[in-house]
């Protein structure tokens, strides 16, 4: 069997300015989630699972830490022969420096990349959203209805939907009509940002839309929009399930809260599609003599003697006796020290909370970053 | 340490982990919920720089196969090291010619090969950690012909029992060794740990073969204390000894303490293993949880005191687990109440509301079970 016959691009290029200092170091799919993983993790493990065996990844903002991570690609199964994930940052070029223009121009000029696969469809997905997805159910749909693209959508509420980029559709799913962030929406059918493309015709957009001296070099502005003037066959795929785009400190606190509820559609704990991440060689958690632990997620490498409550710790956190962790997310390494209060809201990596500190509120209306030692 | 090869022995008949050793060899037991025994002396093999190992296995080899693999995950390279499985290539006609003698002179051609220098031998049912290189440096400095790692310990009488006790001279040179039976409180137990010239090693190897078809390594050391500079090497942080079902209790169970753990488990010096890729544990609204060692993607909604945790494990509400190992994938049902047993993997205590064992005397519910 041919083993790469779609191949995965992901968009991890944003910084994600509204992480605030999660994002001044790294890239924002590199921000942490969950208690063990870092958001790229989700896309990249779902192709791992959906048997997308060859994967680009499109890096730019600050993307050291974000290019040696996903370059193990072992941690993804993704280390065979035919396998690979490849880190695909701008580079100089025989005409200049070539900056990524947009999400479009990204894989423009990687096509030659592309092309060393010859794939018969190219996956375009973002390193930043939180879900699982089974993208071989979306290729079989994209085969199934002769599409030229097909884009994964979500059902949102009507009112939520101006803030998204819509597809209005036929009652087959065929979409007639992109709207960007509409006033009025005409259906509440949001992109996910997650696109199946033929590559022959992708390809030969790509290099038209180059042409075009005043195309922001986009998906969603000028591909899409480009593709449906031009009659092709565009299809909504509808995914059902969880998906979060964790551009906000309030969000990826509220996603990470998320978990803990143990209805979430989410569900990271069932074994038949794992998200994979770094392993580290911690040792397992250890709760001791004066813990108290409910409603929380742990990772390997904690030591807890003291009161966590609704709260999400990732990996190696220490919290000391007497101390209380109340709605809070605490990332790796991080020490909380004996007595401290530390409530609704986010604590950076390797941040140390002194003795009896108060942080956070929690009757704070917007959640707060611990980014600097208290 | 490019100049050293090392050896992960297996163990002789004095070591029986009852119950645990009928599903996989004693490299491959479970500890700390997340551990295999191997990955102790593998790593502190490949900390000390040492990547060039080959992993001697007594019976039931499979298990070893896939959980050190290519020993990636050990940080030998994959090019530049080598990690080797091997196991007895000749038919074995009664298990007491199993030992490593024979092991070893079945696959002496890979043993002749290698291009190290010194050997270090060791086996995988002691837990501890040391940095052999400083072992390896002390075995030049005293100009030994072989050096053995050794343990003072004041609790002789109850543990490393079946042990090798050895007894040295002002100048820690090794002049008569004794099996530890219980009878003395204060003994130095040999950690069946080894340096030696590869050269040495394959001379004894011959030797041991030529006086008795079914003689271990350290019967022909024994025999040649008066003939080899053999010198003691103390370790003084915790070790324990994985050699019976009360050792494995009480190991597992002293180091739920972290005042205890962080002896073994240094940042500077991982213990690594094969990932499984849990997610984090979840612990539920009414879980209460003290003085125990819990690994990833466990769902505890009940009590559990005192305990060793394993990898996947579900403790339903109202379960009460004191004082118990439970290896990975167990399922403790609603209202069971465990006191000191060991779980094997993937078995699922539901009808059974009450058990209870002893310290040293754990009750043991087998590998996929369900009582």
């Amino acid at each position: 069997m041919r083993q790469n016959q779609m191949l995965g691009m992901i968009l991890a290029g944003g910084r994600g300015t509204r992480l605030e200092e999660l994002t001044t170091k790294v890239a924002k799919p590199a921000v942490f989630f969950g208690g063990k993983y870092r958001i790229i993790d989700f896309p990249l493990s779902n192709c791992a699972n959906s048997g997308v065996n060859v994967v680009g990844v499109l890096t730019q903002y600050e993307s050291v830490l974000l290019n040696s991570y996903v370059a193990q690609d072992q941690r993804w199964g993704l280390d065979a022969k035919d396998s690979g994930i490849y880190v695909l940052p701008p580079r100089e070029k025989s005409d200049g420096f070539g900056m990524y223009r947009g999400t479009a121009d990204a894989i423009t000029q990687n096509i030659d990349f592309i092309d060393q696969y010859s794939p018969e469809y190219v996956l375009i997905l973002s390193g930043d959203h939180i879900y699982k997805m089974d993208y071989s159910q979306m290729l079989a749909e994209h085969k199934a209805k002769k599409a030229d693209a097909t884009i994964a959508v979500l059902e949102v509420s009507l009112k939520e939907a101006s803030r998204f980029g819509i597809m209005n559709v036929d009652n087959e799913d065929r979409i007639y009509e992109f709207e960007e962030k509409p006033k009025q929406p005409k259906s509440n059918l949001a992109s996910m940002g997650i696109y199946i493309f033929s590559w022959k015709l992708l390809r030969r957009a790509l290099l038209d839309d180059l042409k075009e001296k005043d195309s922001a070099h986009d998906f969603g502005k000028n591909i899409i929009p480009g593709m449906l003037e031009s009659g092709k066959r565009l299809f909504a795929w509808r995914f059902k399930g969880y998906w979060k785009d964790v551009g906000t400190i309030d969000s990826l606190w509220e996603s990470n809260m998320d978990l803990l509820d143990e209805s979430n559609t989410l569900d990271i704990m069932d074994p038949s599609w794992k998200i994979y991440t770094e392993d580290v060689a911690a040792p397992p958690q250890f709760i001791q003599e004066h813990a108290s632990v409910k409603r929380s997620i742990i990772n390997q490498g904690c030591v807890i003697d003291g009161t966590i409550i609704n709260s999400v710790l990732f990996t190696n956190v220490v919290v000391e006796e007497g101390a209380v962790v109340k709605d809070a997310v605490i990332m790796p390494n991080s020490i909380i020290r004996k007595g401290a209060i530390v409530q609704r809201c986010i604590v950076a990596e390797d941040i140390e909370i002194r003795e009896n500190a108060v942080v956070g509120d929690a009757h704070s209306e917007l959640i707060e970053l611990v980014a600097k030692n208290r | 340490m490019n100049q050293v090869l090392g050896i992960i022995n297996f163990e002789d008949a004095t070591v029986d982990v009852t119950g645990l050793v009928n599903y996989r060899p004693i490299p491959s037991l479970t500890f700390m919920g997340r551990y295999r025994l191997i990955d102790f002396v593998m790593s502190n093999f490949t900390n000390s720089g040492i990547s060039n190992v080959q992993v001697y296995v007594k019976n039931k080899p499979r298990s070893v196969y896939e959980h050190v693999g290519t020993g990636r995950h050990y940080n030998i390279n994959s090019k530049q090291g080598k990690l080797r499985i091997m196991h007895g290539e000749e038919p074995i006609q009664s298990e007491i010619y199993n030992t490593d003698i024979n092991a070893f002179h079945s696959n002496i051609q890979f043993i002749e090969e290698a291009k190290a220098k010194y050997v270090i031998i060791a086996p995988s049912y002691m837990i501890y950690t040391i940095d052999f290189s400083t072992v390896l440096a002390s075995h030049k400095v005293n100009k030994a012909d072989i050096t053995i790692v050794y343990k003072p310990t004041d609790m002789a009488k109850e543990s490393f029992i079946g042990c090798t006790s050895l007894s040295l001279d002002k100048e820690k040179r090794v002049i008569a060794s004794e099996i530890n039976l219980g009878k003395n409180k204060s003994r130095n137990i040999s950690l069946e740990a080894y340096v030696m010239s590869r050269e040495l090693f394959l001379e004894l190897i011959g030797l041991a073969h030529k006086t008795s078809s079914v003689y271990w390594l350290k019967d022909i050391i024994r025999d040649n204390y008066d003939r080899f500079v053999v010198k003691g090497f103390m370790v003084r942080g915790l070790v324990y000894p994985i050699n019976n079902l009360g050792e494995y209790q009480r190991a597992n169970l002293e180091l739920t303490n972290y005042a205890n753990a962080k002896q073994l488990f240094d940042p500077m010096w991982p213990i690594m293993t094969r990932t499984s890729d849990s997610p984090p544990t979840h612990y539920g609204e009414d879980a209460v949880v003290v003085g125990s060692s819990i690994s990833n993607g466990c769902k505890i909604e009940g009590t559990v005191i005192n305990s060793v945790i394993g990898r996947g494990v579900v403790i339903k509400p109202g379960a009460v687990v004191i004082n118990s190992i439970l290896l990975p994938g167990v399922i403790v049902g609603e209202d069971s109440h465990l006191e000191y047993v060991i779980v094997d993997k993937n078995s699922k205590v539901l009808e059974v509301k009450e058990l209870k064992g002893e310290f040293r005397q754990p009750i043991y519910v087998k590998r996929r079970d369900r009582i």
